[in-house]
């Protein structure tokens, strides 16, 4: 109960008066409580597993850790890359599944293995005397080919790659069939082309036109509609030879 | 008495307020803890025999409370556990305090 002499005493003793041992007690008591309970609930996640861990310990931990972010860093980009590889490889895909079924498309057409429709013209020649042969029949479906017809029928059969024309009995046929005049020859392509090509000076009209009592005429149509080859042809001999890379 | 009442109002407190203290700052905090533990039992000691001073038991409970967090952190810093050392003292001093406060209230 001493007090400091550079203290002045008159405050001093308001202060011991005032504030009594019990209230400065309580008050400790209550720094103490209050420290305590916030030390009890500060969150300490996983520190004290670390922590009890020795030096060389913490670095093989981070060693592994290091090891295993590098791997999992490694894994992403060799994922990445295949991920690039199989979307390469299904655009490819995509296009070459595009590119065969164009390439059907126009197969099928060549070969008459489909019905087809499209802009043309129809080609009739009266020949009342029956006085044309089936070589007449080759040229004027030749003159076709020749400007540009894509597919063509004749009196509704249609002419495949394989198709050959004939004659039994003064008659013509084509693919064994007999076809009687009038003939209506059907051709699918660029009309005006196909007509130009049909009425060219000394071509296929021409020459027929001159037979006696035979009459062609052309007329050019929008739509055209020809059927598919009835027997679609086999190939037993003919094998294709693989495109060498 | 008092004592127990201003314990549990702190920590009623701590727990209304919900402090929270940062990860690395425990050590020290805890150690603060220890010390106003410690600083809290001589004062009750003081108390009973009559020998309270309340400048000496503020000084006490403020500087045990910072030497001892302060001890800690230059253990750290020095790469040496201190707060072993710390806990020894301080704990057996808390006995100390106990044993003597039985010995004064219940005439040991």
């Amino acid at each position: 109960m001493t007090a400091p002499l550079s203290a002045p005493p008159g405050i001093l003793d308001r202060m011991r008066r005032g504030v009594g041992a019990p209230v400065l007690l309580a008050l400790a008591a209550a720094v103490v409580g209050f420290l305590l309970v916030g030390q009890l609930q500060g969150a300490r996640p996983d520190a004290p597993t670390l922590e009890a861990e020795s030096e060389g310990d913490l670095a093989r931990i981070l060693a592994d850790l290091n090891a295993e972010a590098d791997a999992l860093q490694n894994e992403i980009a060799e994922l990445k890359v295949q991920l690039g590889e199989l979307r390469r490889f299904s655009r490819d895909e995509t296009a070459a599944a595009e590119a065969a079924a164009e390439q059907l498309r126009s197969l099928q057409v060549l070969a008459g293995t489909t019905p087809v429709t499209g802009s043309g013209i129809v080609v009739t020649v009266s020949d009342p005397n029956a006085l044309l042969t089936y070589d007449t029949m080759i040229d004027i479906v030749q003159e076709l080919r020749d400007a540009g017809a894509e597919a063509v029928a004749v009196n509704g059969i249609r002419i495949g790659v394989a198709t050959a024309f004939a004659e039994r009995e003064g008659k013509v046929v084509v693919d064994g069939q007999v076809v009687s005049p009038p003939y209506r020859i059907m051709a699918i392509g660029q009309p005006a082309t196909l007509e130009g090509g049909l009425k060219i000076p000394g071509g296929a009209v021409d020459a027929v036109s001159t037979v006696k009592g035979v009459r062609v005429s052309v007329e050019k149509q929008a739509r055209v509609d020809l059927p598919a080859l009835t027997r679609v042809p086999e190939f037993d001999v003919a094998e294709p030879v693989p495109p060498k890379t | 008495m008092f004592a127990l009442i201003g314990l549990i109002i702190g920590a009623l407190i701590a727990l209304l307020l919900r402090p929270t203290v940062p990860a690395d700052m425990t050590r020290y905090v805890a150690m603060g803890v220890v010390a106003a533990v410690d600083a809290s039992f001589g004062g009750i000691r003081a108390y009973v025999e009559q020998t309270f001073n309340d400048r000496v038991f503020v000084l006490a409970f403020v500087s045990n409370a910072v030497v001892a967090a302060g001890l800690v952190w230059l253990g750290d810093q020095l790469a040496v556990d201190l707060t072993t050392a710390v806990v020894v003292v301080f704990g057996i001093r808390i006995f100390q305090n106990l044993a003597a406060l039985r010995r004064r209230l219940f005439g040991g």
